[in-house]
């Protein structure tokens, strides 16, 4: 079976899964605090730094049609060199599925189930991820289009809300606190912004017109890029840095503060609305990533199967990672944060480098994905 | 997706036989509504938590009609070492969940105000449930005495705090800010917060009856705002009442009601002037090691009531009347001044203002920030303009 | 990614197959067997009079002949066929002195209008049960068989289910010639195909299968075709036989196929390069593929000004939503977001369930049921206790059960909206499908509150996302989005702007409808 997206499917995946980490921990300001005030910058500065990196992945796509990574990495490194990246590769999905589970899990513990033990969202978001993964990548990219739009939708809502709330001269004095903070600053996010690379490991092999993956990764990052600009932004003017270094979720926190009227208050529903569908999303990503590369690993072993125990590694994996709320809160600092996930991050353009060297190319026709 | 639907769907269902974690029913809650901060007289180490219990079976309902005279709230009160553990006691004889999620305002004791009010604020943005919006003052005495007021038209307390609030007068309306702009501005360097000081009063202030004897000891029902409590950090410096209030809302570019000033020709009368449009600027610069703050204020008033028997021939002399109102003005905004200054309480955010203007210069004077904002150089200018007669509409 | 490298589950698989086989062979004993016919009039008499087990309304008439001449006898199932026309048109024919008595010449003689030839007992039986007579001579080998069918049936009426305020008030019945015949008339084209199938070992119900040739999308014509001739079963009484049948999503409560009582929906359906299905003796004709939207529409939608059209289009995908989730979001609300409600109404709310013995969920659940018993209770009803019944229904679900103190005046809000959606929704499928969804997420509610409520919703669209119908996304054309659809979506876009029909199952070439340039120009008016 050939699954197929469209490119709009593709940016809206890059969309949910850039934003989840946006509204839930605010992560272009939790990597330094108290932030900087010009930390809607590093947005900037983080997107432009990781672009770079996901465009590697379409031109060893371009290099090798139809190829997944995993099919791309035994040809360019040699079978066993391949196959050792390869099962690197599936351990960071499965770790790095195993993180998020734990940070959204946390996040809905602590922001709004206070006496509900973490471990049922685990449950919970596992049996998604199982469900969507054994519906392989089509089925993931159309839900993308619904979380994509909810969480859209949702976010501008609650920003425009927030506007009477917010103190616009905060903007002032531009670059106040010189260049070293604000870099420092944008190294978190740079992580954030990579995560379309793995994504686009994906999801531009199973594009129904590899062409259209740079207007998808331009549209994707361009808009989480502006909401992470504007979400950054409204929330250093609504709070300033010295009370955001105060609050766990400064996004959710944002939430709290918005009213219309004396009657639309509390819309932390609303944010939980939009979050949950792109949540799914992206942890089904990450899980679909370590099936596909386990079932590329063994010889095209059924998803359908092998869903079910790369289920349990993950559920088991993100049982031993992070285990308390300040652990979360420590990942993102930029050491470990930019540690865990950057290696893979920059795996692709490794390896299209190594491709270029050796002047490989693959020859397209044989593409029986 | 189809074939795993139900089954997916059950095994979410099977949770249920693990429990619901967070199930409170409404009927098994106890809302609070306001909240009340002192600090224990008989311990400095303990704080007061007072928290308003509404009682739902009073609450006056749709069809049945109020239940006559019931007060729908009552009090509980407890002390411990942090609010927490005062709260945790509370829990012991209250025999409901206590949900804050709805509490409208939160009252400091003016004592605890004054030894600093960090631990009530950390306390309160730690807990999720309670909406950033809640309004925030200080009472005139205790906390807990201000709750016990009964308002005759509004049912709870909190709510007749909200209508105060809303529109008649200017101080409480200019300086009602909501809990998540107080904590920024007590916890940053830069700028100081200023709220509402509230007060029982009783409604019949004005006697008409001469020799009325007993009132004095009576405490009033109803309350009121009576100035501003203003803050250096997180302690209370001050209260600043009368026209110093009334000066820090010009500064804030909010506008009174009305203010009275002397008739230009006949002696012991007053005209009543209402404003609208009004705009303040406030620049801030350095020059040297002296702080000057540019105070602009203007709006255009109205004669609102000419306490005189004919229409008042104010034509010839409606510049007499603007420089009247103008110096009025210009002395309100100075009583201000002078006492925030003095107290070292930056309420306008004067810091921010350099700040944002010229980052080096704060730099350089943020060390003795404290010392140079107390001999600030205030430079304070006032424009009115009266546009309608005094003809009665 | 079948897998096939088990080799237990095969073997498993094989035996299973095997047995099923047996089966089919002894249950084989029911069909009649394909003899030929003897060419013996009393033989082949008495075999047709066995094969119905000698059964009183098989009636069969003697016409003996002169000598010399073949005898022959007319057999017909009385109450099927207008015995007149059998007495005028062929048994007096045949008494007439001189007639022929070569078959053929027959019908020189004869002037029924619809003849045809069979030539085994299986073919005679069908006929006969068709509401055809039968003639048979001695010494043929075939015999003749004349289309007089008439019987009882109702009148066209306005369907019942789906009423309309502007629009035709034509509605299907059960005879199936009718129903093509209402097609018909409104679709004079020799473009519409009509194939027949029999289906049902049993019923042997006849099942038309109808199309605009050109315009469907061979592909889902042929989808169809392979469907239902893949259907093996005893009988098909209704038309949601082949719905069930035919399914892409069996396991899913989401209906597959629209119905329909209203030949205006199906022409509609046709020229959007829909396949209908119209089963012998039942009302309800299916068309497909189907979607999620097409589910939410009425033929009313285009008799009406798009502004009202379009609107009311929201209206019910609000009444949908209602209709799925008001209950779980009341008992999520009220057993853990209480911060959501504006705080004077929760003290109201608060107030009204103070004494209510039962958690939320559990009332939410209760009158719920309730309602469901009463509506059920409605359906199944003689026509005449109806007013008593919603005296009754309105006393206990409303005042009465708040008065005992059983549930909030709240909750009678939320059932009541909650009732009122559900109807609102044009497809009655559907709305089964959604009470039936209501029931699983309120538990959700009930365990997880509004993280539980959006879950289950989310699985649902999940479900949606997730179905197709004839090989369609049912959520076209949001998901894939494909933007000319939106036109007749969300909104419905006025006649003129309407170009395309919808890509899904339409031919390539045939996607435009009109040319453009008819909008009317505002210049005319003058």
């Amino acid at each position: 079976m050939r699954y197929e997206i469209s490119w709009w499917q593709f940016a809206m995946m890059l969309i949910c899964s850039k934003l989840t980490l946006l509204t839930t921990y605010a992560i272009v300001l939790v990597g330094q605090l108290p932030p900087v005030r010009d930390s809607w910058l590093a947005a900037i500065i983080a997107s432009a730094i990781a672009l770079p990196m996901i465009f590697a992945v379409y031109a060893l796509s371009l290099r090798f049609p139809g190829k997944t990574i995993f099919e791309i990495n035994p040809i360019v490194l040699g079978r066993f060199l391949g196959t050792v990246v390869n099962v690197i590769l599936v351990a960071f999905y499965v770790h790095w599925a195993g993180i998020t589970i734990r940070q959204f899990s946390f996040f809905l513990d602590s922001a709004v189930y206070l006496r509900t033990p973490e471990v049922v969202f685990g449950i919970l978001f596992i049996v998604v991820a199982l469900v969507a993964t054994r519906e392989g990548i089509e089925f993931i990219g159309r839900t993308a289009e619904i979380a994509a739009i909810v969480i859209l939708v949702g976010m501008s809502s609650y920003y425009l809300l927030s506007i009477p709330d917010i103190d616009i001269g905060i903007i002032r004095p531009f670059l106040g606190e010189g260049w070293s903070r604000l870099w420092q600053q944008s190294l978190t996010p740079i992580a954030l912004y990579g995560e379309g690379v793995w994504i686009a490991m994906l999801a531009i092999p199973h594009l129904s017109q590899v062409k259209d993956a740079p207007k998808a990764i331009w549209f994707g990052t361009g808009v989480s890029t502006a909401l992470g600009i504007i979400s950054a932004f409204l929330l250093i003017g609504l709070f300033g840095p010295e009370l955001i270094a105060r609050l766990a979720f400064p996004s959710f926190s944002a939430a709290r503060v918005v009213a219309l009227g004396n009657f639309f208050e509390r819309i932390e529903w609303l944010m939980l609305i939009m979050w949950i569908g792109a949540m799914g999303v992206k942890i089904s990503l990450l899980v679909f990533g370590a099936t596909f590369g386990t079932s590329r690993i063994f010889r095209k072993y059924p998803i359908r199967h092998l869903a079910v125990v790369i289920v349990l590694l993950i559920f088991v994996t993100s049982r031993f990672t992070n285990e308390t709320l300040s652990e979360v809160f420590d990942f993102f600092s930029p050491a470990i944060y930019l540690l865990h996930a950057l290696p893979f991050q920059l795996a692709p353009a490794v390896i299209l480098v190594i491709a270029w060297i050796r002047r490989l190319k693959g020859s397209g026709l044989k593409n029986e994905a | 997706m189809s074939r795993s639907f139900f089954p997916v769907l059950l095994v979410s269902c099977l949770l249920i036989c693990a429990g619901c974690w967070d199930h409170t029913p409404v009927e098994e809650t106890a809302f609070v509504v306001m909240l009340g901060v002192d600090s224990d007289p008989e311990d400095p180490k303990r704080t007061i938590l007072t928290q308003m219990i509404v009682l739902p079976q009073a609450q006056p309902q749709g069809s049945s009609g109020a239940q006559g005279g019931a007060v729908p709230y009552y009090l509980v009160s407890q002390s411990g070492l942090t609010l927490s553990e005062a709260q945790m006691r509370a829990l012991r004889h209250v025999p409901r969940y206590i949900e804050l999620a709805h509490a409208q305002s939160l009252v400091f004791g003016e004592e605890f105000a004054r030894e600093g009010i960090e631990e009530a604020v950390d306390w309160l943005i730690r807990q999720p449930q309670v909406r950033f919006g809640i309004s925030i003052m200080v009472s005139r005495g205790t906390a807990q005495e201000l709750m016990q007021a009964e308002p005759k038209l509004e049912a709870l307390p909190p709510i007749a705090l909200e209508g105060i609030m809303r529109e008649p007068d200017p101080v409480a309306f200019t300086f009602n800010i909501s809990f998540h702009e107080f904590a920024k501005k007590i916890f940053s360097e830069r700028e100081d917060a200023a709220i509402l000081v509230i007060e029982r009063v009783d409604p019949m202030m004005a006697k008409a009856r001469s020799g009325a004897t007993a009132q004095a000891e009576h405490v009033g029902n109803e309350l009121h705002a009576v100035g501003l409590a203003v803050f250096s950090g997180t302690r209370m410096v001050g209260i600043l009442e009368g026209a110093a209030a009334r000066g820090a809302v010009w500064v804030q570019g909010s506008t009174l009601n009305s203010i009275n000033v002397p008739h230009p020709t006949e002696e012991d009368r007053y005209i009543a002037i209402s404003f609208v449009k009004p705009r303040s600027n406030i620049d801030v610069s350095m020059e040297g090691d002296q702080l000057i703050i540019q105070v602009r204020v203007s709006a255009v008033g109205n004669l609102f009531e000419a306490v005189s028997a004919e229409a008042l021939p104010i034509g010839p002399l409606i510049d007499e009347v603007e420089k009247s109102i103008e110096y009025f003005i210009k002395e309100e905004i100075e009583a201000a001044f002078d006492q925030i200054l003095h107290l070292g309480a930056d309420i306008f955010g004067i810091g921010e203002r350099l700040y944002r203007r010229s980052p080096n210069d704060w730099r350089r004077v943020a060390p003795h920030w404290h010392e140079v904002y107390r001999q600030a150089h205030v430079d304070i200018q006032v424009d009115v303009t009266v546009t309608h007669t005094g003809l009665a509409r | 990614m079948k897998p096939n490298r088990n080799g237990i589950f095969t073997t498993i698989a094989k035996l299973m197959r095997l047995w099923r086989k047996q089966q089919k062979v002894s249950r084989g004993s029911l069909t009649i067997p394909k003899e030929e016919l003897s060419g013996n009039l009393a033989i082949d008499v008495e075999a047709i009079q066995s094969l119905f087990g000698h059964a009183d309304d098989v009636i069969v008439r003697h016409i003996p002949q002169p000598p010399g001449r073949p005898d022959a006898a007319v057999v017909y199932i009385d109450g099927l066929v207008s015995k007149d026309a059998i007495a005028k048109q062929i048994i007096e024919r045949l008494l007439e002195p001189g007639n022929p008595h070569d078959a053929h010449a027959i019908l020189s003689h004869v002037s029924a209008p619809d003849v045809s030839a069979v030539h085994t007992l299986k073919q005679v039986a069908d006929a006969l049960t068709l509401g055809k007579c039968v003639l048979l001579q001695d010494t043929r080998r075939e015999a003749m068989c004349f289309g007089m069918a008439e019987w009882n049936q109702r009148n066209v009426e306005e369907p019942a289910s789906e009423p309309t305020v502007r629009g035709p008030r034509e509605g299907f019945t059960e005879d199936l010639r009718t129903n093509i015949v209402l097609l018909r008339r409104r679709l004079r084209t020799p473009a519409l195909r009509s194939e027949r199938f029999v289906i049902g070992r049993q019923s042997q119900t006849q099942v038309q299968l109808l199309y605009l040739d050109g315009i469907a999308r061979d592909e889902v014509v042929a989808e169809m075709r392979d469907r239902i001739q893949k259907i093996d079963i005893d009988a098909i009484l209704d038309s949601n036989y082949i719905d069930e049948l035919v399914s892409d999503n069996p396991r899913s409560p989401f209906p597959s196929l629209q119905r329909t009582e209203r030949p205006d929906r199906v022409v509609a359906d046709l020229l959007e390069g829909r396949v209908a299905v119209i089963v012998d003796g039942s009302p309800i004709v299916l068309s497909g593929p189907t979607t999620l939207l097409g589910l939410l529409q009425t033929s009313e939608d285009y008799y009406l000004r798009y502004h009202a059209a379009s609107f009311a289009r929201e209206i019910r995908w609000i009444a949908g939503l209602i209709g799925l989730i008001a209950p779980s979001v009341y008992v999520a609300i009220l057993s853990y977001h209480h911060e959501l409600i504006p705080t004077q109404l929760l003290f109201t709310i608060a107030a009204g369930r103070e004494g209510v013995p039962f958690p939320p969920f559990v009332e939410a659940l209760l009158m719920e049921t309730a309602f469901e018993i009463l509506r059920e209770a409605g359906l199944r009803m003689p026509q005449q206790i109806g007013p008593a019944l919603s005296i009754v229904g309105v006393l206990v679900i409303g005042d009465a059960a708040v008065r005992a103190g059983l549930v909030s005046p709240l909750m009678i809000v939320v059932v009541g909206m909650t009732a009122i959606a559900t109807f609102a929704l044009p497809s009655n499928d559907l709305a089964n499908a959604i009470r039936l969804l209501r029931f699983p997420t309120m538990v959700a509610a009930a365990i997880l509150g509004l993280f539980g409520v959006i879950f289950a919703t989310m699985l649902v669209a999940a479900l949606l996302i997730s179905s197709r119908s004839l090989g369609v996304p049912m959520l076209s054309p949001y998901i894939p989005v494909w933007r000319r659809g939106l036109k007749d979506a969300m909104v419905r876009a006025p006649i003129w702007a309407l170009r395309d029909r919808p890509w899904h199952a339409v031919n390539p070439d045939q996607i435009k409808r009109q040319p453009e340039g008819q909008e009317p120009k505002e210049e005319n008016k003058r």
